[in-house]
C-alpha cells in the first residue's frame, strides 16, 4: 500500500530540513575553516618575512668581504676607513663594489647546485668492522671535501637554476643608504623583491609574470613586506680572556702557574669548555666571525622613500 | 471512504517518530557542541594570532617598555645626575661635541681613537709589572699618574675619546644599554685618575660605580674585580672582560618599568646596573636562585592581551623579556593562555630577531612621538 500524499510531504519536509541543517553547518564550517586559513596565512607570511631579516643581516655581513671576485675588507674598509668593499688600497682597485644608493634584489630559493658545492656525506668514514685491518682508522683514502662537479670551472660556476619547489616564497632587498647603513626589505611572496611593475618592466623580467601587471600587483598585494634599517660594524666577537691563571686559587693551575696574584698572559680560550688546564690553549677564543657584526637594527613603521 | 490508522500503525508511527526526534535532537546537540568547540578553537586561534602579532610588535617597536605616544609610559627615559636608563635621551646625558659624535657614528676600525690601549690582563691590584697603561689612554687628558705608593708624574694622555665614550654609555644607559652601543669587541675597562682601593676586604666590596675606587693602574675596580656590580662571580676572574665573559653565567637586562608594584627611579637605576644569575649559576643547589628570581621578576611581567574580554574567553597574556646572555642579545617572548573551562595554562616561548635598543631609540623623538627613519631619535644632540 502506498502512503498518503500528505505523509509523503511531511517526510520530505523533515528530510529536506535535516539536509538543509547539515548543509548549512557544513557550509559555515567550511567558511570558518577558510577564514581561519586566510587569517593564518597572514601570520605565516609575516613570520616568513621576519625570518628573512636574519638572511639580510647575513648578507650585509658577508658581502662586506666576499662575493666580489676578490676579497674585500668591509663596507667601511678597515684599513683606510674609506668606502668599500674594495680589494685594494690607494693606487689599486678601489671602486666600491656596491656604491651608495645601489640596490641588491635577492630572491631566496635553493639552486640546483650552488657554486662550490661539495658532497655532504663522509668521504673517509671510520671503519667499524672489527675484522677489518683498518678497523677504527680514519685514513685519508679519498679526497675530502669532494666536489660535486666534474670540472673546476663547473665547480666554481655551479648550476644556479632555482629548484622549482623553492621559488616565489621569500626574498630580501638591500639598499645601501650610506657607507655602512642599509635599508633592508624582507618579503614573503612571489614578487622576488621587485618594488613595482615599472621596475619589473625596466629590468626585463615582465615575462616572469606573463607580462601581466595585474597579476604582479596581485602578488604584491598578497605578500608581506617589512622594512628595516641597520648599520654594519667591522667589530667581531669579544677577544677576551677567560679565567687567566693569576687569579686562580692554589691548586687550580699546573706547575709554575700555580701561584696567586701574579700577572702573566696565559689564559684559557674564550670557550673554556674546549680548553684544557694543561695550558695548550693559551689563545683567544674560537673566532669564526670574520665579516663583522650588525650594530643596530631599526624596524621602520612604513615604507621609506628609497628602498 | 478514508481508512483510519490502526492502533498498531499508530504505535509504530509514534515509536519511529520518537526515535527520529531523539536522533535529531542528539545530532543537533552534537552539532551544537561541535560548533561551540569550533567557535572556541577559532577564538583561541584568533587570540593566539593576536598575541603573536603583539609579541612581534613589541620586539620591533619596544612599546611594551616605552610608548612614544604616551608620556606616562616613558619611565625608562628618566635620569638622575647623569645616570640614566636605556631610553634616556643622549642630550640629557650630554657633553658630546660634533666631532665626537661623528667618530662614534663611524667607529671606523682604522681610527686610532677607537682602539683600546689598555692591558687586557690588567689585574685589579697588580704590581704594574707590564707598565702603566694609564698614560696611553685615560678619561682625563692631563693627570698626575700615581698608584698610591709611587708617582709617575704629570702626563698628557694622547687618547681620551674611547674611555669617555664608554663612560657616557655605561653611566648613562646602564649595562644593557652600554653593551648595545659599544662594539662587541669591546674590552670593558678604562683608566682614570687613581682613586685608591677601599681598605675593606675586597670580598665584601660588591657594589662599585664606574667612578668609584680604582686599582693601582687607575682602572675602576668595577671592571676588574670578581663579583663586582658588573662582573659575575664565575671563575674568580679579576682582569677586564668582554661581553661574552661578562654574561657567561649571568645576564644584563632591560627592566620592565610597568610592572606592579611600579618600581621607583632608584630601583630602575639599580636594576640596570647589576648582573643577574642565569644558566648554571642560577642552580638553586649551587649558588641559590634569588638573583634568578629577581631577573625574572624584572623582565617577565605578563600583560593581559585583552583585559576587558568576556570571562568565557581564554585569557591571553604576553611578555617579551630582553637580556644579554653569553654575549647574545635576546628578545624572549612568551605567550600564555588559560582555558576558561579547565583552567589549564599553556605557554609558547620563542626568541626573535628584531629592533635593537639603539634602533628603538632611533624610532623615538625626545619630546614624544615617532621619529622619521633619517632622524637620530633619542640620540639627537
Amino acid at each position: 500500500m502506498r502512503p498518503e500524499p500528505c505523509r509523503r510531504g511531511a517526510l520530505l519536509i523533515i528530510v529536506t530540513g535535516l539536509a538543509a541543517l547539515i548543509a548549512g553547518l557544513c557550509f559555515s564550517f567550511l567558511v570558518r575553516a577558510r577564514s581561519e586559513s586566510e587569517a593564518m596565512a597572514v601570520v605565516m607570511r609575516e613570520a616568513q618575512a621576519r625570518i628573512m631579516l636574519g638572511a639580510a643581516c647575513a648578507y650585509v655581513i658577508e658581502a662586506g668581504r666576499i662575493g666580489w671576485g676578490r676579497e674585500c675588507y668591509g663596507w667601511r674598509d678597515v684599513r683606510d676607513g674609506l668606502t668599500g668593499p674594495k680589494p685594494d688600497l690607494v693606487g689599486g682597485d678601489i671602486a666600491p663594489r656596491m656604491p651608495i644608493g645601489a640596490v641588491a634584489r635577492l630572491p631566496a630559493h635553493l639552486m640546483e647546485r650552488p657554486p662550490s658545492a661539495v658532497h655532504v656525506g663522509l668521504a673517509n668514514p671510520i671503519v667499524v668492522d672489527e675484522a677489518s685491518p683498518r678497523f677504527g682508522m680514519p685514513y685519508l683514502r679519498h679526497p675530502d671535501p669532494r666536489p660535486i662537479a666534474a670540472t673546476f670551472a663547473d665547480f666554481r660556476a655551479g648550476d644556479r637554476r632555482p629548484l622549482t619547489d623553492t621559488v616565489a616564497r621569500a626574498w630580501i632587498r638591500v639598499r645601501r643608504d650610506d657607507v655602512d647603513v642599509f635599508t633592508v626589505t624582507c618579503g614573503s611572496g612571489a614578487t622576488q623583491g621587485f618594488r613595482d611593475w615599472d621596475e619589473v618592466a625596466a629590468s626585463g623580467h615582465a615575462d616572469d609574470y606573463g607580462g601581466d601587471q595585474v597579476h604582479f600587483d596581485q602578488l604584491r598585494n598578497d605578500e608581506a613586506r617589512l622594512w628595516y634599517r641597520l648599520q654594519w660594524s667591522p667589530a667581531i666577537a669579544s677577544p677576551e680572556l677567560h679565567n687567566p691563571y693569576p687569579v686562580m686559587r692554589a691548586g687550580w693551575a699546573p706547575g709554575p702557574m700555580n701561584a696567586i696574584h701574579v700577572e702573566h698572559h696565559v689564559a684559557f680560550g674564550m670557550n673554556s669548555s674546549q680548553a684544557k688546564p694543561s695550558g695548550e690553549t693559551d689563545c683567544q677564543g674560537l673566532q669564526r666571525n670574520m665579516g663583522g657584526t650588525i650594530r643596530w637594527i631599526q624596524r621602520l613603521r612604513e615604507a621609506p622613500a628609497a628602498w | 471512504m478514508r481508512r483510519g490508522f490502526t492502533l498498531l500503525e499508530c504505535l509504530i508511527a509514534i515509536a519511529l517518530g520518537v526515535v527520529a526526534i531523539t536522533t535529531c535532537f542528539a545530532g543537533v546537540r552534537a552539532l551544537t557542541a561541535a560548533v561551540a568547540t569550533a567557535g572556541r578553537l577559532s577564538l583561541e586561534n584568533a587570540l593566539m594570532r593576536d598575541a603573536w602579532s603583539q609579541a612581534k610588535h613589541d620586539v620591533d617597536f619596544w612599546t611594551d617598555l616605552d610608548d612614544p605616544a604616551d608620556a606616562s609610559r616613558q619611565a625608562l627615559r628618566a635620569s638622575s645626575g647623569g645616570i640614566g636608563l636605556p631610553f634616556t635621551p643622549m642630550a640629557t646625558l650630554g657633553g658630546e661635541d660634533a666631532a665626537s659624535r661623528a667618530r662614534e657614528a663611524a667607529w671606523a676600525a682604522d681610527d686610532p681613537e677607537t682602539w683600546s690601549y689598555g692591558n687586557t690582563n690588567e689585574f685589579w691590584r697588580g704590581d704594574l709589572r707590564f707598565g702603566r697603561y694609564a698614560i696611553s689612554q685615560n678619561l682625563a687628558a692631563d693627570l698626575l699618574v700615581e698608584d698610591g705608593a709611587t708617582s709617575y708624574g704629570q702626563v698628557h694622555v694622547a687618547h681620551t675619546w674611547l674611555p669617555r665614550r664608554m663612560r657616557l654609555v655605561v653611566a648613562g644607559l646602564g649595562f644593557y644599554g652600554a653593551a648595545d652601543y659599544l662594539p662587541p669587541s669591546t674590552i670593558w675597562s678604562w683608566y682614570a685618575p687613581y682613586q685608591g682601593a677601599p681598605p675593606a676586604p675586597w670580598e665584601a666590596e660588591t657594589v662599585d660605580g664606574p667612578d668609584g675606587a680604582t686599582g693601582p693602574s687607575g682602572a675602576p675596580l668595577m671592571f676588574h674585580r670578581w663579583q663586582s656590580r658588573l662582573c659575575n662571580d664565575d671563575g674568580f676572574q679579576e682582569v677586564p672582560r668582554g661581553l661574552w665573559r661578562l654574561t657567561m653565567g649571568s645576564v644584563f637586562i632591560v627592566a620592565d618599568p610597568r610592572r606592579r608594584p611600579e618600581p621607583p627611579l632608584a630601583q630602575l637605576i639599580d636594576e640596570h646596573r647589576r648582573w643577574y644569575r642565569a644558566g648554571y649559576t642560577a642552580d638553586a643547589d649551587a649558588y641559590g636562585d634569588r638573583s634568578w628570581r629577581a631577573f625574572r621578576a624584572a623582565t617577565d611581567q605578563p600583560r593581559d592581551l585583552l583585559p576587558l574580554a568576556p570571562a568565557w574567553w581564554p585569557r591571553f597574556d604576553t611578555v617579551t623579556a630582553r637580556f644579554i646572555k653569553n654575549g647574545r642579545f635576546v628578545a624572549m617572548s612568551t605567550l600564555r593562555w588559560t582555558s576558561p573551562l579547565s583552567g589549564e595554562t599553556t605557554r609558547l616561548t620563542f626568541a626573535s630577531l628584531g629592533t635593537t635598543l639603539r634602533g628603538a631609540r632611533r624610532q623615538r623623538l625626545v619630546g614624544g612621538g615617532w621619529a622619521d627613519p633619517a632622524q637620530e631619535g633619542l640620540d639627537a644632540p
